[in-house]
């Protein structure tokens, strides 16, 4: 099946009545959900995955990929009315958004967001079409040694190219991979690491993680917040739209912002926020006004929001082509697809056709849906930026304790998550990037299997990992990575050490 | 006293032994030549590798940009004070939850949570608070319970 054959398949899927229902419902509730300031897609995801629960499948994955890219555009609009991101990502969209909503152009900055998004959803699920299919293919001749070398990589570049701190982003990545080995052994049934408590023999709960560390974790942010007074938000008044002048100026951002995302979103842990920042230094760079950045540039909106958007498609290759999450959004949506007995990768393609497609189709559908809905709804998902954040923090941590507790109505879930609250505030205090240890845990497992199969394989010889063409190349890419990764810190900490100087 | 530079190395390292020490002690199996103990191993190395490039790295000159864009409290400030306060407030107020969750039921546990955290967020606003505890508690449990099939706790009320 060719990708434009796999395509139009998908589309018979995705506008079954019940698909386009579920679909709606999460993009509705990705939109609402993300206008929580600091809700980005994973906490958000994570804390709507039990209400999936006894869906079929591919309708429980639609209604979450609605989600994701439903938050994506949230983000933009707590960056534009609040001042605040409403995820990391979003942290350019605050540069020009935010200056341009106190000039009285709020309406015309969201509008601009919503066209970015939709220009760059739609061509980015267009490249995810035509892109996936080969890698899938490649990806079928992989052995367990270059599979092990793949999620090498993979760990290696989001731990080396997350946050500040080579040694923070390996410290993360290694507690995640600690994380996974908690629990009976599945080769041998040997229990690893359980401390005597029952509970854990089955491994750590992904979702008590996840809601721990990004749901808990963004809690105590807006805890702290509380304490030192509330946010100012900046009223929504008059059209949401913008000028031609405008759009004229925004169209061929949003291009270029879509390339960059796309390209980012292929590598994975890179992630939404690089592609953003890019995307931004790229426009200012080739503006004729650069002097104008900071002040409500259109091409400060609609480069970076189409760079988010096209970095969730090019994340989503990775999931569904190789089984590897490309950013933390789509390790959470792993996750799920693990609990729904669904291990995504490149045989997904020939034994469940109809649910792959289906999602991939039921992407374009929702990014139709999101331009139709959030333009005209925008006013009404504002006023969540008006509840106070002191309720809504209650509401949030009530939703998040209740989730967890529903997927294996254990009170000790309550408990875990609380202590991953705790680590989620401890990494936030520290500057620890969180997403490595998502990376870490959703991959461990997988990682460990293929890594004992081809020692076994060998004989005990780790020289298989180098032996195999592809698995050297990665390995030797993952070590180019880390030396970049120090190489570009320590550029950076030049200037400013000269500076001080 | 300990600059805080080296806490997060020494506390790596120190998690990075106790976890190679239990590893090292996971009992072979016949028939597994590589068995469940070697990957733990390579993972806690790892660690230790972590801690030791933490140990070499300068200590962060800029927060990463999510922090940056959000102005955090300076540490030992009141404000940072009153926070940790709040926060362990709310850590031992959910403990007590989570303790009372299935003797008490959902729906009561869930409402006295609410309330308790209402009292202290929203201060003054007595039937606000009553209706947005009462009201999340109820809609929660039609969702999950009724909606979802999910087997919430009924407790000593029945409900």
């Amino acid at each position: 099946m060719t990708g434009l054959d796999g395509i139009l398949h998908g589309l018979e899927i995705a506008v079954q009545p019940l698909h386009l229902w579920y679909t709606l419902i999460g993009v509705l509730i990705g939109t609402a959900v993300s206008h929580l300031p600091g809700i980005g897609p994973s906490a958000a995801i994570a804390l709507l995955i039990p209400i999936t629960f006894g869906m079929p499948p591919a309708a429980a994955l639609m209604m979450l990929a609605g989600i994701y890219y439903g938050c994506m555009y949230g983000g933009a609009v707590t960056a534009i009315l609040l001042n605040t991101p409403g995820d990391a990502a979003s942290v350019m969209t605050v540069l020009d958004g935010y200056p341009m909503a106190r000039k009285g152009r709020a309406g015309a900055a969201l509008a601009i967001s919503a066209a970015s998004s939709f220009i760059s959803g739609t061509l980015g699920v267009t490249a995810l079409t035509f892109v996936a299919m080969p890698i899938a293919r490649l990806a079928l001749q992989f052995g367990p040694a270059e599979y092990f070398a793949l999620m090498f990589f993979a760990l290696t570049t989001v731990s080396a190219l997350t946050g500040e701190s080579l040694g923070k982003g390996l410290l993360s990545t290694f507690l995640g991979l600690l994380l996974a080995t908690v629990g009976l052994d599945v080769q041998t049934g040997v229990p690893r690491f359980t401390l005597g408590i029952a509970e854990l023999q089955g491994g750590v709960s992904f979702l008590v993680v996840v809601v721990g560390l990004f749901a808990l974790g963004e809690v105590t942010r807006m805890a702290e917040d509380h304490v030192r007074g509330t946010l100012k938000v900046v009223r929504l008044k008059g059209r949401v739209w913008f000028t031609a002048e405008e759009g004229r100026r925004a169209f061929p951002a949003a291009l270029r912002g879509w390339a960059v995302g796309f390209i980012c979103g292929s590598a994975p842990g890179l992630g939404g926020t690089i592609a953003a920042m890019l995307s931004y230094v790229l426009e200012k760079r080739i503006s004729r006004q650069p002097e104008a950045f900071g002040q409500g540039a259109v091409e400060g909106i609609a480069g970076p929001e189409a760079a988010i958007n096209a970095d969730a498609c090019g994340a989503f290759v990775h999931l569904l082509a190789l089984g590897i999450p490309g950013s933390s959004a789509t390790a959470v949506i792993m996750g799920a697809f693990i609990m729904y007995g669904i291990q995504p990768g490149p045989m997904l393609f020939q034994t469940q056709p109809d649910l792959v497609w289906g999602l991939i189709a039921s992407m374009y559908v929702g990014n139709v849906m999101l331009l139709i809905i959030s333009l005209p709804l925008v006013g009404v998902f504002a006023r969540i930026l008006y509840v106070p954040p002191s309720i809504l923090l209650v509401v949030i941590v009530c939703i998040a304790l209740t989730g967890v507790y529903s997927f294996n109505t254990d009170p000790f879930d309550l408990y875990a998550v609380l202590l991953f609250g705790a680590v989620g505030y401890a990494f936030r205090k520290l500057d620890i990037p969180k997403a490595p240890l998502i990376f870490g845990l959703i991959l461990g497992a997988k990682m460990e299997q293929s890594f004992r199969q081809a020692m076994t394989i060998s004989g005990g010889d780790p020289a298989i990992f180098i032996r195999s063409p592809l698995s050297g190349t990665l390995l030797a890419l993952a070590a180019v990575c880390i030396a970049a990764s120090v190489y570009l810190r320590r550029l950076r900490a030049a200037p400013r050490r000269r500076f001080r100087a | 006293m300990l600059s805080v530079r080296y806490i997060l190395p020494a506390a790596s390292a120190a998690l990075a032994i106790a976890y190679l020490t239990a590893g090292s002690q996971l009992r072979s199996v016949v028939g597994d030549p590589i068995g469940p103990r070697l990957f733990p191993l390579v993972i806690g190395c790892g660690l230790l590798v972590s801690a030791f490039v933490l140990l070499l790295e300068r200590p962060a000159e800029a927060h990463d940009v999510t922090a940056a864009s959000r102005a955090e409290p300076a540490p030992g400030s009141n404000d940072e004070r009153e926070a940790r306060l709040l926060l362990l407030g709310i850590a031992a107020w959910t403990v007590l939850y989570a303790f009372v969750f299935e003797p008490l039921g959902y729906v009561p546990a869930t409402l006295a949570y609410m309330l308790g955290l209402l009292i202290y967020f929203n201060r003054g606003r007595w039937l606000m608070n009553l209706l947005v505890a009462s009201g999340f508690a109820a809609c929660a449990y039609v969702l999950f319970a009724r909606l979802l099939g999910v087997a919430l706790p009924r407790g000593l009320l029945g409900m």
